[in-house]
């Protein structure tokens, strides 16, 4: 990338993203969280859950719970097309580490930026919880936001939900 | 379980922890520092204190005690993590790795190692509060046990002790220990010897009996009188030599004839013990009382001791017995294998069946046959009785009881209900802490009792028993039972529910698992520092199982544990309702029966078989199921669904408790292996549903977890908990 001549000392490292889209918005996510994509291929439904948690799927021998993160986000559950995809991340905040699937219209590529440009995250407009970006970027002329997974996906908060929805 | 396989469990564990311990200084050494990682280590401090306690390795139990202090007072906020107690820490950890490394007697031999603790101790001293007291616990053992001071002079006050006590010594209550040092403090121990050759190998033991016979040396100026005191409560059936400093050497040969041990281990003990001086031999003194007969006696047992040796050595049984010990790791790693095995052997399942070629079926049929014997055969590697874990606790309740001077029967039913090896090495903290709780805060103290109309021995009953495919371990005591009131208000004090908070009992119970909370005002040696309920909750559920509480006061308390069989291969029912896959495990079911025959009352969710009625629940109702749409990428509208209620045709009925109840499914498909995937944490609050479980073909099924389900409905449904629970 272009940004690497910009490398003044040491000090400045970089990121590597993976970025994706859902509806018209672009998003990314810390490279070494996710594990793998694959093509969405069916699902099976867990009953009584909320919307957001769209089911389970049987990664060669794994029942991996995916994620809509569209609803997560606040917005219209994801429409299922040719093109959806689940990208399966992984995450070592809890106790015990944790694979979830998450549901994209369309994976893009990976980026690797600077710290210095990602821009903190605007208290407000993102039309997202403030503490799910971790920054914005912009990348070929388009804004990414780039999702902090372990807050957006923190599997207490995500129970919690579960339980308020049985309740 | 044997004394040395739970204590091999102890070092595997207390390594664990201080691992733990290591990794947890590390992230405060990098600055971060919060309560969840001060907790941790302070668990694992209290862990390593709490298991040692059970062996008796007083010198961990000492060390720890301190640290664990300092780590409390760290949580309370009264001491700051800085950088200086940070690395006194790391030290300590090392040192506590060391002296787990170490026996009793290692310990005691290693003065290196001792000095050591003594200055991290003292180091310790500014953050802790305690210091002094256990120096001088320090100090006193240290005057008992580690002077190997062999050349000490036959002074004026050289006393010689020689104890036989009698066997029943323990059960009458009498504590050799405690005579030793009472011995202390009218002087100096000088050495003190222990013959325990008597000690017959585990499996025979008694442990009420005492098999040690004690040579001492003590350096006192008190009367005779005054030391012979000391065994007044223990003359009957002893032998009790007591040999004042004025007593001529020849007395000491008398003595040795008449205890039972070789005289050649005895001269070399006296000699240790300062009592006989080097070189001293039995020529020296042909002038004594004692007869011709003794000294060709003991002439000959000195020609003879190879001899004996020999015999010893071979009736001593072959101790090579027909066990091996494995890596648990590699185990788990063949059960995994298996339960992959089982997978795909139910995939070649459905697709031979697709062939209808009759020989390759009934190759596929035995090809079955032998997954399901390597899989209980595998399964069963894994199974131990829980007896050996109960049995621990005789000695923690003893201990415990004796400390806190209360009177308690311990009553062990169900010793030989066996159970997955994983679990009972996990279970076996969650219980020792519900059993001290029980003893400390359940069962009243003597006068209480008596007070409230109960017999003054408290009892206490660990109990296993199998129900509906789950092991239930029921700790129950007969004590004053759970305060409601002064559970609310300890929660409220510690703003764990404010105080408008309506809550049922059980939820009230549920308050004891919430870390920090405690309702003892006293801080023990045993329990009260509000470690250990959170901790318990947590352990048992990581095993898949769950822990009620039940509680009447002044009557006791019942702490119910309920465990899956088994983590990993289950037996399983496989149902479908509404296209989605159900597995029941199979020894929950009763029997299974045509929903349609009874159609006349199906609406009022109850059935009357063979003159009994059972209420039944439909699991297209208490999982709000519809008749599905296949979402699959060719169709895309996964919104359409269509809003079909699904008519139930078979009914499954299901033993849960001692209850039964009927689930109504689409469709039975039958028998099958199953392999457990748990669903995770996100999926911890979803009542009904234990776990996931991949079929032959792929799909996924939802396993269900009987119990859990029928509350469900019951919650569901509105039916009165009576119609379910005829007999609570």
């Amino acid at each position: 990338m272009a940004n690497t001549e910009r490398q003044q000392s040491t000090s400045t490292h970089h990121n590597q993203y993976l970025t994706f889209t859902i509806g018209k918005e672009h998003f990314g996510m810390e490279l070494h969280q996710t594990r793998e994509i694959i093509e969405y291929a069916g699902i099976t439904e867990v009953p009584l859950m909320p919307q957001f948690l769209s089911g389970v799927i049987n990664l060669r021998g794994e029942v991996v719970p995916v994620i809509d993160l569209s609803v997560r986000l606040g917005r219209e559950p994801i429409k299922i097309h040719k093109r959806t995809c689940v990208i399966v991340i992984e995450l070592h905040g809890y106790e015990q580490y944790c694979v979830l699937g998450l549901l994209a219209d369309a994976v893009n590529e990976v980026v690797e930026l600077p710290v210095t440009d990602v821009e903190e995250a605007p208290a407000f407009g993102a039309k997202i919880r403030a503490e799910f970006i971790q920054g914005i970027a912009k990348v070929n002329d388009e804004f990414i936001i780039l999702l902090d997974a372990e807050k957006t996906l923190s599997p207490i908060e995500l129970a919690s939900l579960v339980e308020a929805e049985l309740q | 379980m044997s004394f040395e396989s739970a204590l091999e469990t102890f070092y595997v564990e207390a390594q664990e922890h201080l691992e733990l311990m290591d990794n947890n200084l590390l992230q405060m050494d990098d600055g971060e520092i919060n309560n969840e990682i001060l907790n941790d280590i302070f668990r694992s401090a209290h862990t390593i204190k709490g298991s040692a306690g059970i062996f008796a390795l007083s010198h961990i139990v000492e060390f720890t005690h301190v640290v664990e202090n300092v780590l409390d007072r760290a949580r309370d906020g009264l001491v700051v993590i800085e950088k200086p107690l940070i690395d006194i820490l790391f030290r300590c950890r090392d040192h506590m790795e060391k002296i787990v490394s170490l026996t009793v007697e290692e310990f005691n031999a290693d003065q290196l190692t001792q000095s050591n603790g003594a200055i991290l101790l003292a180091e310790l001293m500014p953050w802790s509060d305690e210091q002094t007291k256990d120096n001088a616990i320090n100090d006193n053992d240290e005057a008992v046990q580690s002077h190997t001071d062999i050349e000490c002079d036959l002074g004026i006050g050289h006393w010689h002790i020689s104890l036989r006590l009698s066997d029943d010594c323990l059960k009458n209550g009498m504590d050799p220990v405690s005579f030793i040092r009472f011995l202390a403090t009218l002087g100096t121990i000088k050495h003190i010897e222990c013959i325990h050759n008597k000690l017959p190998t585990l499996s025979i033991i008694d442990p009420e009996e005492l098999y040690f016979a004690y040579e001492i040396s003590l350096d006192s100026e008190a009367e005779q009188e005054s030391i012979e005191n000391t065994f007044m409560f223990v003359q009957d059936g002893s032998q009790i030599t007591i040999l004042p400093p004025t007593a001529p050497e020849s007395s000491l040969w008398t003595l040795i004839d008449s205890l039972p041990e070789e005289e050649s281990e005895l001269v070399d003990i006296f000699f240790r013990c300062g009592s006989l001086k080097a070189g001293a031999t039995r020529s020296e003194k042909t002038t004594t009382n004692t007869t011709e007969n003794h000294t060709i006696l003991a002439v000959q047992e000195k020609t003879t001791p190879p001899v004996e040796e020999a015999t010893t050595t071979s009736t001593k049984p072959a101790s090579a017995s027909k066990q091996i010990r494995i890596d648990s790791d590699r185990l788990d790693y063949l059960i995994n294998l298996i339960g992959e095995l089982v997978i795909n052997q139910q995939r070649i399942d459905i697709l031979s069946n697709r062939t209808g070629n009759s020989e390759l079926l009934e190759a596929v049929d035995d090809f079955e046959d032998f997954t399901e014997q390597i899989r209980d055969a595998a399964l069963n590697l894994r199974m131990v009785p829980i007896g050996g874990t109960f049995q621990r606790f005789k000695r923690i309740v003893r201990d415990t009881a004796q400390e806190l001077g209360k009177e308690i029967n311990l009553t062990i039913e169900g010793a030989e209900t066996e159970l997955d090896r994983l679990m009972v090495e996990k279970i076996g903290d969650p219980l020792t802490h519900i059993v001290r709780n029980a003893i400390d805060h359940g069962i009243e103290s003597v006068d209480e009792r008596i007070a409230a109309g109960k017999s003054a021995k408290g009892q206490l009953t660990l109990k296993a028993y199998h129900e509906g495919g789950h092991i239930v371990i029921a700790i129950s005591d007969d004590g004053k039972g759970i305060d409601k009131s002064r559970v609310r208000e300890k929660a409220i004090e510690k703003g764990i529910i404010t105080e408008h908070v309506e809550l049922s009992d059980h939820e009230l119970f549920h308050l004891i698992f919430h870390p920090g909370f405690s309702t003892a005002s006293a801080v023990t040696n045993l329990s009260g520092r509000g470690v250990g309920m959170d901790v318990v909750k947590r352990n048992v559920e990581s095993l898949q199982g769950s822990i009620e509480i039940f509680s009447d006061q002044g009557q006791g308390s019942e702490f119910r544990i309920s465990l899956p069989l088994t983590l990993a291969i289950i037996d399983g029912f496989h149902v479908e309702s509404c296209g989605t896959h159900f597995i029941i495990p199979q020894a929950t079911i009763i029997e299974c029966i045509d929903l349609h025959s009874h159609l006349d009352i199906q609406e009022r969710n109850c059935i009357k078989l063979r003159g009994e009625m059972i209420p039944f629940v439909k699991m297209a109702d208490v999982f709000n199921l519809t008749k599905p749409v296949k979402i699959t990428p060719l169709n895309l509208n996964g919104n359409a669904t269509e809003q079909i209620k699904p008519s139930s045709q078979e009914l499954v009925i299901v033993q849960f408790g001692g209850d039964l109840a009927g689930i109504a499914v689409d469709k039975l498909n039958g028998e099958v292996q199953t392999v457990i995937k748990p669903l995770g944490p996100i999926f911890k609050p979803l009542k009904g549903i234990g776990g996931s479980s991949l079929l032959g073909n792929g799909d996924i099924a939802f396993i269900l977890d009987i119990p859990q389900l029928i509350e469900l409905a019951i919650g569901r449904d509105g039916l009165s908990h009576n119609t379910l629970l005829t007999k609570e």
